[in-house]
């Protein structure tokens, strides 16, 4: 058991790479719209350390300077992708695809805060074939 | 020439309806109000009117305030003072003698005798009441007395105002060829501009022959004089020629018309004419006056909309036309008279562009529309769709350094709201008010926000609630 939390941790920090408003896998995956998974996590939280998403919360600061949108993934049939819609006061504001890989898979992706962001956000959760589901929704506050 | 036929032909129908039923008007009522003091009291005052019209004119401003003054309690003072000769006029006599009376009778009577019996009750001294009802009948007037239908004699005369007879202070009316009542009672004048020399037999004369189309002939007991009591007017009767004159003239049967009633004719047509110039002249000068350039800004109403569109946007709220007509007309032209319509019957979704026309203004009449701006109206339509949308809390304040908020419920988690299709297409979200964070306190609690329907065209749909409940956890961080 030790070892599959090993190998998900690593995976995780091998799909997590910065990039200026969002991080994306750093690998492309081949895309199949029909993979099966199963959703088992979604938080949005102040960091990931180590894979592991801390202080999720519904309200943040701006002083955070960053978020993040944590999944973890089960029972992946197939190597496929996942999109991160970040979405302010209802006018979409990133969108950033995601790898996943089979069999179990963990990943995130993030916003830099600015101070024109505080207001309510949600963050849409959407599968290759373009299901969504989860919605997750949380404001930055002063 | 031309110029004469471009007059004639810029007249409406309307113009000389409203012409001739004012001057009607004027009309009836001097013929109502002649010989009264209310009609000298209402030439004085329009001469005022005219002589503050001058003082105006001629820039003397403090004449013209106090004569504009008089003139504006006018209505007051005529009303207050001669309440009784106008409730008189216009309450004791019927509609058709108030629209158009010159109704007289027709019965046949010998007048002779009436005459030869008023003169021979005068030379005796003896008072006397004789009263000869017109067409309206005077029933409803007279109380009292004594039915009789006596064949009419002079003798019978005398002997009905003799001073020993029970009857002799009661007034006799005559129809036909018979006295039918005597002893009857006459209502009171109750002019208060009459000589204070008359007394009540004259006061009664005149109080029937205001209420109704009867003259009464007065005999006086203390002067032995004869005097005959018409409409409101009571005028002496120096001869017996003269009073069956006056009674043939009141029976219509005037072989030949004598002076008196060719000047009355004369009169009556003088008083009509003068009335039709007076209401031209008085239409001229308010509808045809120099024409004045105005503009208004006029709000735009919507009609005949599609229950199920609602209008989105407009490119203007309001129009403005530019009008013109005579000043006068346009001082006393309200905002409400002027009206911009737009027919939305045949709009559809989507932006719809409507042309305003002189068909989409209604204006007071004399106005004419010379321009508007702008020309066209463009309104943007949406079809109105029912949406269910989730319900987002709005945080705003700072939570203390310590505590995350880790879990939020709304409750309902979703409301169904009616608006344009192409605006809810754009809305996936309905956020509450502003919530400050500084009100949670550790661990769970709950609290209430209204939502914020925005755009405001927004409507909750039946039953929808405009608070929502807010369940909520905070916890310590680790």
């Amino acid at each position: 058991m030790k070892w599959i939390r090993a190998a998900a941790l690593l995976l995780v920090c091998l799909a997590g790479s910065s990039v200026s408003h969002a991080q994306t896998p750093s690998r492309p995956a081949p895309v199949n719209p029909d993979a099966k998974h199963t959703l088992i996590q979604a938080i949005v939280c102040e960091d990931v350390k180590d894979g592991i998403p801390t202080a999720a919360s519904v309200a943040f600061s701006i002083a955070s300077g960053k978020i993040y949108c944590f999944n973890l993934f089960d029972s992946i049939s197939d190597d496929t992708v996942i999109y991160h819609h970040w979405i302010f006061r209802d006018r979409p504001s990133a969108r950033i695809r995601l790898s996943l890989r089979a069999p179990r898979w963990a990943t995130y992706s993030s916003i830099q805060l600015r101070e024109a962001d505080k207001g309510p956000w949600r963050v849409e959760i959407i599968d290759a074939g373009g299901r969504t589901l989860r919605t997750l929704r949380f404001s930055v506050t002063d | 020439m031309e110029a004469i036929i471009q007059f004639f032909s810029s007249f409406r129908w309307q113009d000389v309806v409203d012409i001739g039923l004012n001057s009607y008007i004027l009309f009836r009522f001097y013929v109502l109000f002649r010989g009264t003091y209310v009609f000298r009291v209402l030439i004085g005052l329009t001469m005022l009117w005219f002589f503050q019209q001058i003082a105006v004119y001629m820039g003397l401003i403090v004449t013209s305030w106090v004569v504009q003054g008089i003139v504006a309690v006018a209505a007051l003072i005529i009303v207050v003072v001669f309440r009784n000769e106008i409730r008189t006029v216009l309450q004791a006599r019927n509609l058709k003698t108030i629209l158009w009376g010159f109704s007289v009778g027709k019965q046949a009577a010998p007048i002779d005798v009436i005459a030869n019996s008023a003169f021979e009750l005068a030379k005796r001294r003896h008072g006397a009441l004789i009263v000869i009802p017109g067409g309206e009948g005077t029933e409803e007037h007279i109380q009292g007395g004594i039915s009789w239908n006596g064949d009419i004699s002079k003798e019978m005369v005398l002997s009905v105002f003799f001073p020993d007879n029970p009857v002799h202070d009661g007034a006799a009316v005559i129809e036909g060829d018979r006295i039918t009542r005597v002893g009857a009672i006459l209502p009171l004048s109750r002019r208060d501009d009459l000589p204070s020399n008359l007394g009540t037999r004259h006061r009664a004369a005149l109080g029937l022959s205001e209420a109704s189309d009867a003259i009464v002939v007065v005999v006086s007991e203390e002067r032995g004089d004869v005097s005959l009591a018409k409409g409101s007017r009571l005028r002496p009767i120096v001869s017996r020629g003269k009073l069956a004159q006056k009674i043939e003239e009141h029976f219509g049967t005037a072989e030949s018309e004598s002076p008196t009633a060719t000047k009355e004719k004369v009169e009556i047509a003088t008083a009509a004419m003068v009335s039709l110039l007076f209401i031209t002249g008085f239409w001229f000068s308010i509808s045809q006056g120099l024409e004045t350039l105005v503009s208004f800004d006029v709000p735009i109403e919507y009609q005949n909309r599609n229950p199920n569109m609602e209008i989105v946007q407009a490119s203007v709220n309001s129009v403005r036309l530019n009008l013109s007509g005579s000043g006068t007309l346009i001082k006393s032209t309200r905002p409400e008279q002027v009206r911009v319509r737009l027919d939305l019957a045949s709009a559809t979704a989507g932006a719809n562009s409507f042309p305003v026309t002189g068909s989409n203004v209604s204006l007071p009449p004399g106005l004419v529309l010379k321009d508007v701006e702008p020309q066209n109206v463009v309104v943007e339509l949406d079809l109105t769709v029912r949406k269910d949308l989730p319900i987002q809390v709005d945080w705003v304040g700072k939570l203390p350094e310590n505590l995350l908020l880790v879990d939020v419920a709304v409750e309902p988690n979703s409301v169904a709201v009616i608006g344009g299709k192409r605006i809810l297409e754009n809305i996936s979200t309905l956020f509450t008010e502003k919530v400050s964070l500084d009100r949670l306190r550790e661990g769970s609690g709950s609290l209430e926000a209204a939502l914020t329907l925005q755009p405001a065209s927004l409507k909750l749909a039946a039953g929808g609630n405009e608070r929502v409940g807010i369940k909520y956890l905070t916890r310590r961080r680790e």
